[in-house]
């Protein structure tokens, strides 16, 4: 008979078990071993050979190995399979009380992870460094976008506001205003006031752009200046802001003018500028030649109802004279077709009136006064221009802008900008995490040897993620807060000023809260899962081999390279946006404008402001011109009217002798009034015909025609000539065509040029009070500033001296939305390319010391060192010729949403895609030079021997 | 829970039937079924011995070894309470099986 102590020793030898106490296993292996003995026995007992009984016993069984996994399985002394994801009694934390409790798991949790970053210093600083810029840059555009365009103002009862002028309107116009009324005038504003009753409860006014004015008081340096705005009477009372300090005008101021010469001081005014004085109340400020007493500081967080505009000082309307002297914006002489429009009128709803109720009836109202007024209107053509007006009323609980409709598409690309670098910040930081989470896998495994289940450390890992995100958040607020700075000095240029108040305040840290989880969890959960699929004994054996080797076998998708891979796809979209923007912007600041603007120095003159008055102003202009064109340094002087990028344009409808226009045809062109030798100096050329001159001033005056204006009104025939009669509002010229001229922009560069007609300055008839000077300049424009001040001070030193802008300068402040979105753009794209360049060549050094031992074998056995990083290099490139496939599909569709913030450019433009994958292709090879270069390093010996 | 996991396997079933009246050891076990089921259900050591190790890590049976004279020891299993009242659970909702388990408890004699 055979030994029986053969089958302990067949079992020990076959049955490998792991993972079991030493008694439970000798255990089980005396069972199976004494049951194959009880077959081998009947076996033998029913007559078969040894060897047969054997075999027969052995059949028992099939598969060694199965059975040794089942029973290291099931096992009751084994630990717990790590695959079960419910929570055990145990995961439970219970308090001293022992009672169990949300909140001190909660605390153990970020007391484990607080040490945990405590253990790795650098990776945590890198990581918060990180989110700090991701979720700081997203707050920023966030709380902008709040502020500009949904923000209730801070007054009573915003929801009942309506305003009956157009919102995104300001400034002035001087004539008539056909169709939906942008702006109206003083005497309008009066008409509805007085006529509203039905549906409005009070009707108010204020002006539509604030005024510079200078100002004078104790404190003040002299020379300062600030911005006023005008308001009527019942302004303050209408919106119910209680004022900080003293008291603030009311309807008294509206009934007569000059005769209340009060002012309210904004609350930031009061803080930089009156240095918080406790006795402002009372003290008087002198604006121009006027001493005006401050009644009233505003509190802080008012500051007018046009977003984006900060008046300084809030005066009565019927004080215009005193801000603006040498003109009159309120008067309407009767029987005077023209009228001066700008103000925004508004109102409160009365209980129950919807707004369609009350467009209705207002529109009504309007239209009825201007019947009446139309009536004393002698010209037939000029009453029915008057008449051709309605208004429109909207909602005004969110303040009137000229910014929002600017900004809006900008700040909603810019946003989805800044939240894919978000995206690629997570995707970084969960790479960076999973290496982490790999170098954990002991503690992990002792975590789950004790007991813990799976749920319960992702739950564990997540906190610790959130917790990350939300240290990032807390520096990505300071972040947020001069980001926000940033973003505003950006927007505004030296002739314009936006003021726009962006409090971090408990929507915007609601915003950036959410955003914090929402972001943890996004880096957070894909390595949390991967960590815990750790298999224990390896994970206890300890080798870096074979800990890295224990986190389950990655799958067809390993994870770290789609990781890098999508950062190379978000970068790359980002460079092709801030590729697209930047490019515009360049267009849009080198665009061809008709005439050379370098040298090319320009001013305004506005006498009426110190005092003088006509007949005096011509002469005065002229005098300074011949004073300047004498001056070294210059080649040429002039004058215009609208100027060239100053934002003014004037305008009328035209009529030509012996040219009968087709019914209904728009005859209606843009104006400037230019001084002799104007086309020469600022470089236009002349097509046809010749340039002004001084003989233009006297007799029947010329005109000349832009190209366009030729071309719409008399296609291919000369002009010259011919009669031409400009309908203003003020009446009617009639002036003889003696040139053509190509088109010259002086608006904007944007569009179409449009038709233009240029009129003499002296001796039109059309008496301008202002004008703006050009110089042609033989060198450097700006170094003639000094010769030109003292110049001006020679001929009248009573002028105020003016500011000298140069056209690219006021081109460029008309562009600042362009130029943002291409510096934020540039701005993300950059941080997108350093931290994919940072994924890319950490996951490829990851992968490298991952195959050591591999790359040790290789060399050993022959390959040469270019080979091996030839190897390092071709990993880098798959990973971002994979990103830049979805990265470029991803934006080929996506660019067409900006094709209207484009110029020059398609949205699809195919050398801004090229050149961003070439970069990205640069920036990756890059990445991968030194792991590459490490690894064609390495000893085969050492290598081998850590195998 | 219980009811799931003997569903699962009717193995498990039979085995804390089989040692119902008194305990048994593995191999015997194993020859009971084999019989008692006609030949239908066949015996394997490597089959059988991981149902008795589950059954045991749930606590429905226990092992102990047992030492008879001039023998080695060998490990019998016999019912827990917990085992008794699974049993007693399950049998009323295993209708195909009636007939096998009668069979076989049937046949029980010693």
């Amino acid at each position: 008979m055979a030994d029986r102590a053969d089958w302990t020793t067949v079992v020990r030898r076959r049955l490998s078990l792991t993972g079991l106490q030493a008694a439970r296993e000798a255990e089980i292996v005396e069972d199976v071993a004494r049951q194959l003995d009880d077959a081998y026995r009947e076996a033998i007992a029913s007559g078969a050979s040894e060897t047969d009984a054997r075999a027969r016993a052995e059949r028992h069984i099939a598969d060694w190995d199965a059975l040794a996994r089942e029973l290291s399985a099931t096992s009751r002394l084994r630990q717990p399979a790590v695959d079960r994801w419910s929570e055990r009694r145990d995961d439970r934390v219970v308090t001293r009380e022992g009672q169990f409790s949300h909140l001190a798991r909660l605390r153990q949790d970020l007391v484990h992870g607080w040490r945990t970053f405590r253990r790795t210093p650098a990776l945590t600083a890198v990581a918060i460094l990180t989110l700090a810029l991701g979720i700081g840059a997203n707050t920023a555009i966030f709380s902008v976008m709040r502020a500009l365009m949904f923000r209730s103002l801070p007054v009573a009862h915003p929801e009942t506001l309506v305003v009956l002028t157009d919102p995104e309107s300001e400034g002035m116009m001087s004539g008539i205003e056909e169709q939906a009324r942008t702006l109206l005038s003083y005497h309008e504003f009066e008409g509805l006031r007085d006529g509203a009753g039905e549906v409005l409860d009070d009707v108010f006014a204020f002006s539509s752009s604030v005024q510079r004015v200078p100002l004078t008081t104790d404190g003040i340096p002299a020379g300062a200046t600030g911005f006023v705005s005008l308001v009527s009477g019942r302004y303050f009372p209408t919106l119910g802001v209680v004022p900080a300090a003293g008291r603030v005008f009311g309807v008294e101021v509206d009934a007569a003018r000059l005769k209340h010469p009060v002012a309210v001081v904004s609350h930031r005014f009061w803080r930089s500028r009156l240095n918080e004085d406790p006795a402002a109340i009372g003290r008087t400020i002198r604006i121009r030649q006027t001493l005006f007493q401050i009644v009233g500081v505003m509190p802080p967080e008012f500051s007018g109802l046009v977003i984006g505009s900060a008046p300084d000082l809030w005066v009565p309307v019927t004080m215009q004279e005193a801000i603006a002297p040498g003109r009159d914006w309120l008067a309407q002489p009767p029987g005077l077709a023209r009228r001066t429009m700008f103000l925004h009128v508004l109102g409160r709803l009365k209980p129950g009136v919807s707004l369609a109720q009350a467009n209705t009836a207002l529109d009504a109202v309007f239209r009825r006064n201007l019947q009446t007024e139309a009536e004393q209107i002698a010209d037939p053509e000029r009453r029915k221009s008057v008449l051709n007006a309605n208004l429109v009323v909207r909602d005004a609980r969110y303040g009137l802008s000229s910014l929002r409709a600017e900004y809006r598409q900008p700040l909603y690309v810019l946003m989805g900008l800044v939240g894919l670098l978000l995206v690629l910040a997570c995707a970084n930081i969960a790479n960076l995490l999973l290496a982490r989470a790999t170098g954990r896998g002991r503690e992990l495994a002792l975590r789950v040897a004790l007991g813990a289940g799976r749920a319960r450390l992702i739950r564990q890992l997540l906190t610790e993620s959130v917790m990350l995100a939300g240290m990032g958040a807390a520096a990505g607020l300071l972040v947020a807060y001069w980001g926000d700075r940033l973003l505003i000095r950006l927007v505004s240029g030296n002739a314009t000023s936006v003021s726009l108040d962006t409090p971090i305040d408990a929507g915007v840290l609601a915003f950036a809260a959410g955003l914090t989880i929402l972001t943890g969890v996004l880096f957070g959960l894909a390595p949390a899962i991967r960590a815990t699929a750790v298999d224990l004994n390896l994970a206890l054996r300890g080798t870096a081999a074979n800990i890295a080797g224990a986190t389950r076998r990655p799958g067809r998708w390993p994870m770290g390279k789609v990781l890098a891979g999508a950062q190379v796809g978000i970068s790359v979209l980002l460079l092709i946006a801030a590729g697209l923007f930047v490019r515009t912007f360049q267009h849009l600041a080198d665009a061809p404008v008709g005439y050379d603007t370098d040298r090319l120095l320009m001013f305004r003159l506005n006498p009426l402001i110190d005092g003088h008055k006509q007949p005096s102003l011509e002469p005065l202009f002229e005098q300074v011109l011949q004073r300047l064109e004498s001056l070294p340094g210059v080649r040429g002087a002039t004058l215009s009217y609208d100027g060239l990028f100053y934002g003014r344009e004037l305008g009328a409808a035209v009529s030509f002798a012996g040219m009968t226009p087709p019914a209904g045809a728009d005859m209606d062109t843009a104006f400037d009034l230019v001084a002799p030798k104007y086309f020469s100096t600022i470089g236009i050329p002349v097509r046809l015909g010749r340039d002004v001159a001084s003989e233009d001033s006297t007799g029947l005056p010329g005109c000349w025609l832009n190209q366009t204006a030729a071309s719409d009104f008399f296609k291919d025939d000369s002009p010259l000539g011919r009669r031409m009669t400009a309908h203003f509002s003020f009446g009617d010229l009639t002036f003889e065509v003696r040139g053509v001229v190509a088109d010259a922009r002086s608006q904007s560069v944007r569009g179409d040029v449009g038709r233009r007609v240029y009129l003499p300055f002296f001796g039109s008839g059309v008496k301008p009070t202002d004008a703006v000077f050009e110089i042609r300049a033989a060198g450097d424009p700006k170094a003639l500033v000094p010769g030109l001040r003292a110049a001006i001070q020679e001929v009248n030193n009573s002028v105020t001296l003016p500011t000298f802008f140069t056209v690219p300068e006021l081109i460029g402040e008309g562009l600042a939305r362009d130029r943002l979105t291409a510096q934020l753009s540039m701005l993300f794209s950059a941080l997108a390319l350093v931290l994919a360049s940072i994924g890319l060549y950490g996951v490829l050094s990851y992968n490298v010391g991952r195959r050591v031992s591999e790359i040790g074998v290789r060399l050993a056995l022959g390959a040469r060192r270019g080979g091996i990083i030839g190897l390092v290099v071709r990993e880098a490139l798959m990973v971002t010729v994979a990103g830049l496939a979805v990265g470029l599909a991803a934006a080929l569709a996506a660019t067409r949403l900006v094709e209207t913030m484009l110029f020059g450019l398609t949205p699809r433009d195919p050398l801004t895609f090229v050149g961003a994958a070439a970069v990205l292709l640069v920036v990756a090879a890059l990445s991968a030079a030194a792991p590459a270069w490490r690894a064609s390093r390495t000893d085969p010996l050492t290598a081998l021997r850590t195998e | 829970m219980f009811s799931r996991e003997l569903k699962k396997g009717s193995t498990e079933l039979l085995v804390l039937a089989l040692i119902e009246d008194r305990p048994r050891h593995g191999y015997d076990i194993g020859k009971r079924i084999e019989s008692g089921s006609g030949g239908r259900l066949t015996f394997r050591i490597g089959s059988l011995y991981p149902i008795l190790c589950r059954l045991e890590d749930k606590g429905l049976i226990t092992g102990r070894w047992v030492e008879k004279a001039g023998d080695r020891r060998r490990r019998y299993y016999k019912l827990t309470a917990e085992g008794r009242r699974a049993l007693a659970r399950e049998r009323s909702l295993w209708n195909e099986f009636v007939v096998t388990i009668n069979r076989i408890t049937g046949a029980e004699h010693g």
